[in-house]
């Protein structure tokens, strides 16, 4: 979406005038002010926390109690793998085979939900614990109206997704992230996430065609944020980040590990946290995606960025 | 002037070399069987946030105030002593296969996993690196040691470490004292009981009488089992008592997991009720901060 600063600037207004003037709004949900903060444009100074498969550091990856644990903290978002079982529910897992994650071996496609539902997941050493794989459906239940929830590995369910986040009317909530040209999404998706939080995501690798590519994201797409991943730091669409901010954008970065940042990511935030962190949101970042949430939440609060 | 400056020099090198190192200090509070505080060993090192058994998860545990690391050994087809849990690289590094049939020149290679299986930085170590890297500053319990006794001891006395090791098993006492009798001095070795077997209180004396140990690490499923509760009388003053937190079925499910619901329920249980001065945990810096709210950790 392309803004129009003076537009902007009246909306904003209307939205404020709004919001400040409604109880209803004040006494709203956390999920009411979490999606008025990735609306924001980055204008509440504060930046973002997604974590990856959940608290994954403290509990099981992809567990209803590591998700629990990201509410609890007070993060932003936490991000979820889906699956499919045998019998077509949806699971939230990372890889399509048990044996890294459960008690299980083989396929997860190749099981009943009734028959994964018998497993444990593992610890991330590998030990057994008392967590089951969740449902999609038992995510959504247990998440909604608290947290957001970026939805990875959607593309082969986006149908499903979409009629389940539906059901559970709680699509303002979910994010899912597209690295297609405009077109190509609508061309394969139609309408089914309309009321999604749809990310467009540059992977930088060619300067010229970066471009184009970012410019029909910002013609097309209707997103509030701009999700960029780099392998090294001089790509000259990294330039642009500033007035993509200016236009009201928010920016997504991740410091999953460093081909996505240029080598600022949560393993070097453990020995220099400004080096990693700070770098990011230096270079514009107010959405951060991190295997360390608890690391980064701590280090937002020390800069006043994060309630 | 000049001689005053000469004399402070030498008093502050004479108390550099005669300074205890933590290392030092944690052995003699094992040796003492000292009551007085709760020892904290940590499974695998700090692997919530760096790759399980490896120098970095141990640096981090040494940092976090951890008295025990432990660590895990395989040993490469060339012989070489790597610090890894299982016996395939599959699940902690990039490669793949068994380690008994790589050499360590392609270990070397690889790079470890965190622990949702994304490569990291970090290399696999060798048991001398680790070594290396522990020397002066934290015990190690050496995981399964006696697979490769002969080689463990020639590094840790290469190294100089020695006296930082820990050991454990399962073997009865007279099979203990006849393998590693002459090394029982410098090394320091814990029996490892099952209170849920049925000779467990004479395999306990066994014990006692032939090789005296500083502590007993014990086992039990159900709170049912009275041993627990009346073992610590037993071994009031003789020996310290050593539980893992790990898993439920190591201590009665007072494991770090009941720690995280209620405390008292977890690893306060342990030390008020079982008299446990020894827990090793998989969660070393919150079971740190716990015993420093009690004045029972440093």
């Amino acid at each position: 979406m392309k803004y129009n600063p003076n537009i902007l600037a009246i909306a904003t207004a209307f939205v404020a005038i709004v919001f400040f003037s409604t109880p209803v709004a004040a006494k709203g949900s956390r999920v009411d002010t979490l999606v008025n903060r990735i609306h924001d444009g980055g204008r509440s100074k504060s930046v973002m926390i997604f974590a990856h498969r959940g608290n994954w550091r403290s509990l099981a990856e992809n567990s209803l109690h590591s998700y629990q644990e990201c509410i609890d903290a007070g993060l932003d978002g936490i991000e979820v793998d889906i699956q499919m079982s045998k019998d077509s529910v949806l699971m939230v897992m990372h890889d399509e085979t048990l044996d890294r994650t459960t008690s299980g071996h083989g396929k997860l496609s190749n099981y009943t939900c009734a028959q994964l539902k018998e497993l444990s997941l593992l610890s991330p050493i590998g030990v057994w614990t008392k967590q089951k794989i969740p449902t999609f459906e038992e995510v959504l239940i247990m998440c909604k109206d608290k947290i957001l929830i970026q939805v990875d590995k959607w593309k082969p369910y986006a149908r499903e997704i979409s009629r389940l986040a539906h059901k559970h009317n709680c699509e303002r909530q979910l994010i899912i992230r597209s690295t297609d040209t405009h077109k190509v999404f609508k061309e394969k998706y139609g309408s089914l996430f309309d009321k999604f939080i749809v990310i467009p995501v540059l992977v930088c690798r060619d300067d010229a065609k970066d471009h184009s590519k970012l410019l029909d994201f910002t013609t097309n797409y209707d997103s509030p944020v701009i999700s960029f991943s780099f392998t090294r730091e001089n790509f000259t669409t990294l330039e642009k980040i500033p007035k993509l901010k200016k236009q009201g954008y928010r920016i997504w970065l991740n410091s999953l590990w460093d081909e996505m940042n240029a080598g600022h990511s949560d393993e070097l935030a453990l020995t220099d946290k400004e080096a990693s962190y700070g770098w990011l949101i230096q270079r514009g970042a107010d959405i951060i995606f991190t295997d360390q949430p608890m690391l980064l939440l701590d280090y937002l609060r020390s800069k006043n960025l994060h309630d | 002037m000049k001689r005053f400056f000469l004399l402070t020099l030498s008093l502050a090198l004479g108390f550099a070399a005669f300074a205890e190192s933590r290392a030092e200090k944690l052995r003699k509070q094992l040796l003492d069987r000292n009551n007085s505080s709760v020892i904290v060993a940590s499974h695998r090192g700090d692997w919530r946030n760096f790759p399980e058994n490896s120098i970095a998860a141990l640096n981090s545990a040494v940092a976090m105030g951890v008295d025990i690391v432990e660590l895990d050994l395989q040993m490469t087809k060339d012989s070489v002593i790597i610090l890894m849990h299982d016996p395939t690289l599959d699940r902690t590094t990039t490669g793949k296969g068994v380690i008994a049939e790589t050499n360590y020149d392609d270990i070397k290679k690889l790079k470890l996993k965190n622990g949702c299986a994304i490569r990291t930085i970090h290399n696999v170590p060798t048991l001398e690196e680790a070594l290396i890297a522990a020397k002066g500053k934290v015990l190690v319990n050496l995981d399964k040691a006696d697979r490769y006794f002969d080689k463990v001891y020639a590094i840790a006395k290469k190294t100089g470490t020695e006296k930082q090791i820990v050991m454990k098993g399962t073997k009865p006492a007279k099979d203990v004292k006849a393998l590693y009798g002459e090394y029982l001095d410098e090394l320091t070795y814990m029996p490892i009981v099952n209170l849920d077997k049925k000779n467990a209180e004479q395999e306990i004396d066994n014990c006692m009488k032939l090789i005296k140990p500083c502590a007993f690490e014990l086992l039990f499923v159900k709170d049912s089992n009275p041993l627990p509760t009346k073992i610590p009388k037993i071994l009031d003053g003789k020996s310290l008592i050593w539980y893992n937190t790990l898993w439920d079925t190591m201590a009665g499910g007072h494991d770090d997991d009941a720690s995280l619901k209620d405390v008292n329920n977890g690893w306060g249980y342990l030390v008020d009720k079982l008299n446990a001065r020894i827990i090793q945990t998989d969660r070393p810096q919150m079971l740190i901060n716990y015993l420093r709210s009690r004045n029972l950790h440093d």
